[in-house]
């Protein structure tokens, strides 16, 4: 008998109870600019910042930027150095989620994982009609593919409970709605 | 690991050795934790025992349907590209383990991991190391824990019981910078250090916190980032989870992601929650190129049929550890288990069977502060007490013959009041049996009048 079948012996066989439903609480409608008020003051909270489209450009001159699938497929950052050289990485989201000031993001042609992981500085465009209240909103739209779902900067707080952000991932997290 | 140390841990014997400096640091960190679960749960879920109950509802449909769901799991997983592996026991999924590592990459090869308990219940990393991979933890608190040949003391916080001195020391002796005590620079030099093994690894090892049937995918939640980089950066990824593991849908993630999150840290939500749907596709540019799960049963199984089986509902959030008194004074080290605190104390016998550590559950005050905050209600008091009669039932308990004294001594009035009269002279007496005894206990000492001599003289 192979691992697989003695496991499957030894487990309960046929369902005994019914699901139970999810309930969702009723939500009042609200418009996309209250969602990104609610959606600022969470990101805020975390230690992330809503960014300007100026505040891009200053982000922008910076060297080693990874925002072409072009340059990441050739393991390059336009600088020239290695992708985890890189140390700002621009991305779009897919998704804003206003209940907790999260972000989601599929990946996909043109969308690699490591622009919003390796870098110190990760950008992240939202157009402003992409906002959702809440997190179940936003996940009845998940794509198929492998998804990270981003909630502020990173952060550890391993060390005497100390509050310490930018550990592996961006420490620097700016939302840009346009 | 720890449990080749004493077979049957006596938790308040360890609990004596502890340093104030580490009761300090888990007092102080586990009160922080406990406090901040209590106020973010309760203004994210209006409801929140409501809340707990539908989480709770969710494992047992989880549990009751879990062939159903694992064998919906494995097709799904094996759509999106995942190889699925079948590990009925420890020894079986170091193998599998083994066997994927080889095909990926030579001995001698760096290999990242994220933190994950199910790894450390096999005790995979001194199994890999013996066959020659560099296993390298990446969880900062695990990190810590690695290059002091530690063990974690915490499902949550890995180095609960460190101060910041400690790790400025470790730090400066393993070279990674000079010595600091800021958690910033401290967490920098980690972040340097850790760079160059992502860049190196070919193989990234991971848990599983959740694994949804319907969709296959793999759910990740972590706080640093380190657990995406082990999952992105190599071209292998393993994941191994405990087969319990499952969730029906992703319509059932918002609702055990909020518990997890405030339950663990008493945060709203984890920075990154990783939906893992398979392997980089051809358009893609990065991410693993192959991607193994191993489902894990290691007295699972056993246990879904058996009187603890609502342990399984357990989500590994810690919350339980936090608020328990005793773990506060013995902190988690003291359970000589991989899974400490209350839920340890139920989790490792459970899996193991209670003949193999028949003092575990007598590590608990009964208070019941565990139940109250566990996010799936597991009644871990309930178990507690079932796995001590079990243990007495088992005669796996070492207190039987003092209290089967006490009920011979008690039970006639005669020899009820002999022993009374003879007890000053106990303290003459030495005996194995009575050492055992009072180890722990204060010998009751005599003071005022003979109760006795006072009623039977009173006029």
């Amino acid at each position: 008998m192979d691992d697989r079948d003695a496991i499957f012996a030894d487990l309960p066989a046929a369902g005994r109870k019914a699901r139970a439903p999810i309930a969702a609480p009723p939500l009042p409608a609200l418009t996309a600019q209250a969602l990104w008020v609610g959606f600022a003051e969470r990101l805020e909270e975390l230690g992330g910042r809503i960014g300007t489209i100026a505040d891009l450009d200053v982000i922008l001159s910076r060297p080693h930027i990874i925002d072409h699938e072009a340059a990441i497929r050739l393991g390059i950052s336009p600088g020239g150095a290695s992708i985890w050289d890189a140390e700002v990485g621009v991305t779009t989201a897919d998704l804003a989620i206003a209940e907790t000031g999260s972000l989601l993001l599929a990946t996909g042609p043109g969308r690699p994982r490591m622009a919003s992981l390796s870098p110190m500085v990760h950008v992240v465009i939202v157009p402003k009609e992409r906002i959702v209240a809440t997190m179940p909103e936003a996940f009845a739209r998940l794509s198929d593919r492998t998804t990270i779902m981003i909630t502020g900067p990173s952060r550890t707080a391993d060390i005497e409970g100390v509050l310490v952000r930018g550990v592996h991932g961006p420490g620097d997290l700016v939302v840009v709605p346009v | 690991m720890k449990e080749s140390g004493v077979k049957h841990p006596a938790v308040e014997k360890f609990a004596r050795g502890v340093s104030d400096q580490t009761r300090d640091s888990v007092r102080a960190a586990s009160i922080k934790v406990a406090d901040a679960r209590k106020t973010t749960l309760n203004e994210v879920f209006r409801d929140l025992n409501g809340a707990r109950s539908q989480a709770a509802q969710i494992k047992d449909y989880v549990l009751d349907n879990i062939s159903n769901l694992l064998s919906q799991l494995e097709m799904k997983c094996r759509l999106n590209g995942i190889e699925v592996h079948w590990a009925r026991d420890a020894v079986s999924a170091r193998k599998i383990i083994l066997d994927i590592c080889k095909d990926a990459a030579p001995a001698g090869s760096t290999i990242v991991k994220a933190k994950s308990m199910a790894t450390e219940e096999i005790h995979l990393n001194s199994h890999l190391g013996d066959a020659g991979y560099k296993v390298v933890e990446t969880d900062l608190g695990e990190f810590v824990v690695q290059i002091d040949g530690d063990t974690p003391s915490h499902i949550v916080a890995p180095i609960i019981h460190k101060n910041r001195r400690q790790v400025g020391k470790s730090f400066e002796r393993e070279g990674l910078g000079p010595y600091t005590e800021s958690p910033e620079q401290l967490a920098a030099q980690a972040r340097a250090y850790l760079r160059g093994k992502f860049m190196e690894a070919k193989i990234g090892i991971s848990g599983v916190n959740f694994a949804i049937a319907e969709s296959g995918r793999l759910v990740l939640v972590e706080n640093e980032g380190n657990s995406r980089l082990s999952t992105t950066a190599p071209d292998t990824h393993i994941a191994i989870m405990g087969l319990e593991k499952i969730l029906p849908s992703e319509a059932d993630l918002p609702l055990f992601l909020k518990l997890l999150a405030g339950s663990a840290t008493g945060q709203r939500m984890t920075v990154y929650t990783h939906l893992i749907s398979g392997p980089r596709r051809r358009d893609e540019v990065d991410g693993p190129k192959s991607v193994h799960l191993v489902i894990l049963d290691n007295g699972r199984s056993k246990a879904i049929n058996g009187p603890y089986r609502e342990i399984l509902r357990c989500i590994r959030c810690g919350a339980c550890l936090n608020v328990c008194p005793v773990y506060r004074q013995a902190s988690g080290h003291a359970y000589g288990n991989v899974y400490s605190g209350p839920i340890g104390a139920v989790l490792a016998p459970a899996l193991q069977g209670v003949e193999a550590l028949p003092e575990l559950a007598k590590a608990s005050t009964l208070c019941g502060s565990c139940e109250e905050v566990c996010p799936v209600k597991i009644p871990i008091p309930r178990m507690l007490l079932q796995l001590r009669d079990e243990a007495v039932r088992k005669g796996a308990h070492v207190e039987e013959v003092p209290w089967a004294l006490y009920s011979f001594g008690a039970t006639s009035g005669f020899r009820w009041r002999t022993g009374i009269k003879m007890l000053p002279m106990a303290k003459m007496v030495s005996h194995p049996l009575k050492k055992a005894w009072s180890e722990f206990r204060d010998q009751p000492q005599k003071e005022g009048r003979d109760f006795r001599k006072w009623w039977n003289g009173r006029s």
